[in-house]
């Protein structure tokens, strides 16, 4: 196979897939999925439940074998990272399970141990180490699970719903980690419904419909284009003026009995204060990314993803 | 693996599943000499079968405790499919060699025989309990979940085998002749109890031969398992 991407004779593809396919009874799962992760690269998976996207993370991270297609990585093995849906049930502590995993790593015991503290540290949870996690709620379990895959500097990271249960402070924590190991060559493939963590980290999107592929987005057009749609009323035709003239809009369009604003993700919560200010209200906000995808339709709450087990 | 195999153990331990197998193997051992003097290779048989039974039902146990989200994620940590595999056998080896131990220990501490025990049969005592733990635990391997998700079936099946097993030699010497070729795929559990039993009346090398075809076929089911188990998706 022929490998893209290549620099000085050293490939930047990390994991290749050729027209995977994966089939579970008589159900196609996974429908000729061709994709490269390239080191150093983010890349978001969206889609809605059912299709396909944490399967395709399993595949990738080496858990689920393509029915035929091919699945090709980089000198025959990677370093590895992978946050599952669900951290499993266990009775340890944190620090007895991320010890235990970062030894079955290989690493060594005094640099994982100033790793774990770390990131423990990072995740607010450094007071939790020694506590049995059969007492964790969901989100400090999710930090756990979090934890276990950063460490150790793997090649890949994957993650499935990487945000599912975490406080906006650890929401916060993350990115700027995840972003840390990104830039430092880790690449990285999610499944996320937040569009915030997209915009923050992700270099490309895919749109995932039925097991396949149905839209790649990635790169100039994804920061270019990251806008917030924001249906409001109840503003006159003075306010409305004044909110148009501020440099975080994109578009306007006046209906009978409401607007649309098309503006700038960064502009979108001063001017929702703005229009609140100015005595108006908010019908809906919803995040399209400029990718000409309906995000609002594909981004749903991690809540409503427990049947996403394909 | 040994790293892996250490904390699957914890794990396990810590889950206390393990505590059924554990109690029924020596509440076993403990009626067996509830009275004394016992025969000393005839009771190193019957523990030695009791460790067997008792390996299947742990090792089923012990397969079965893992959740698929901690075995995605023991994969993972460990680098592939199959050094995970190892770690589960190589964590499993362990009841057993602490069985051994209490098995040929205990009734020797507590002078149950009714004479000493000579070094050669110590030796072949240490064997037959080794192989016929690690048989009882390389048959589980092929009735975890993974392999048969309706658990009470897998139970079902298990037991079937295991009892099959411990009569293959009557049941065997009922077949006619065409078929009793069946013997071979059968555990050999009926020949090394034959074996140990009759020990002073076979030659060592007839004993040593029925734990040698023992050997044979742990390594074969080995090969077997891990021949179909690494072409597996982890479980989900």
């Amino acid at each position: 196979m022929a490998i893209a991407g290549t620099e000085n004779g050293v490939t930047a593809e990390l994991v290749i897939m050729q027209d995977a396919v994966k089939v579970y009874g008589r159900r196609k799962v996974l429908q000729d999925i061709s994709l490269n992760v390239r080191k150093g690269e983010c890349t978001a998976l969206v889609g809605k439940n059912g299709s396909g996207k944490s399967t395709l993370l399993r595949m990738l991270a080496g858990l689920t074998r393509p029915t035929s297609g091919t699945r090709w990585v980089s000198g025959g093995r990677l370093v590895t990272g992978y946050v599952p849906e669900r951290f499993p049930p266990l009775t340890f502590t944190p620090w007895e399970f991320l010890l235990s995993s970062a030894e079955v790593r290989g690493m060594k015991k005094e640099s994982a141990e100033n790793e774990i503290r770390g990131f423990l540290s990072q995740l607010g949870m450094e007071s939790f180490a020694h506590v049995r996690m059969s007492q964790f709620s969901k989100g400090m379990l999710q930090k756990i699970n979090l934890i276990q895959a950063m460490m150790g500097s793997p090649d890949l990271l994957v993650l499935d719903e990487p945000l599912s249960g975490l406080d906006i402070k650890a929401q916060e924590n993350l990115e700027y980690i995840l972003v840390g190991l990104k830039r430092s060559g880790t690449a990285i493939v999610m499944s996320v419904h937040e569009p915030k963590l997209i915009e923050q980290i992700a270099d490309r999107v895919l749109l995932m419909k039925n097991g396949q592929i149905i839209k790649e987005t990635s790169g100039k057009h994804l920061e270019a284009g990251t806008t917030t749609q924001i249906v409001l009323r109840g503003l006159n035709s003075s306010a409305v003026k004044r909110i148009s003239e501020h440099p975080g809009i994109v578009g306007l369009a006046v209906r009978s009995d409401h607007c649309e604003l098309e503006v700038r993700s960064e502009a979108a919560d001063v001017l929702l204060r703005q229009i609140l200010d100015s005595g108006g209200s908010i019908v809906s906000v919803i995040p399209n990314m400029g990718m000409n995808i309906p995000l609002g339709e594909w981004l749903q709450p991690a809540a409503s993803e427990k049947g996403d087990q394909v | 693996m040994i790293a892996l195999a250490r904390f699957l153990l914890k794990s396990y331990t810590r889950k206390h599943a393990y505590f059924a197998p554990l109690a029924a193997t020596l509440i076993a051992m403990f009626l067996l000499y509830s009275y004394k003097p016992n025969p000393v290779m005839d009771s190193y048989a019957v523990t030695s079968v009791f460790l067997f039974i008792g390996a299947a039902w742990m090792g089923l146990t012990f397969l079965n405790h893992v959740s698929p989200q901690q075995e995605q994620l023991h994969i993972i940590h460990i680098g592939s499919l199959k050094k995970y595999l190892f770690s589960q056998i190589l964590a499993l080896i362990i009841p057993v060699i602490l069985f051994t131990v209490i098995f040929i220990v205990f009734p020797i501490l507590t002078h149950m025989f009714n004479r000493p025990v000579y070094l050669s049969e110590l030796l072949m005592a240490i064997c037959g309990h080794v192989i016929l733990g690690i048989l009882g635990f390389m048959l589980s391997l092929f009735f975890q979940t993974a392999w048969m998700p309706n658990g009470t079936r897998a139970i079902a099946m298990m037991l079937i085998v295991v009892i099959v097993s411990l009569g293959a030699k009557s049941i065997i010497s009922r077949f006619p002749f065409p078929v009793s070729w069946i013997r071979w795929i059968l555990p050999p559990v009926s020949p090394i109890m034959d074996g140990l039993i009759n020990s002073t009346v076979f030659t060592p090398g007839q004993v040593w031969g029925a734990l040698g075809y023992g050997l044979v076929y742990i390594l074969l089911l080995c090969l077997i398992y891990m021949f179909i188990s690494v072409r597996r998706d982890a479980r989900t």
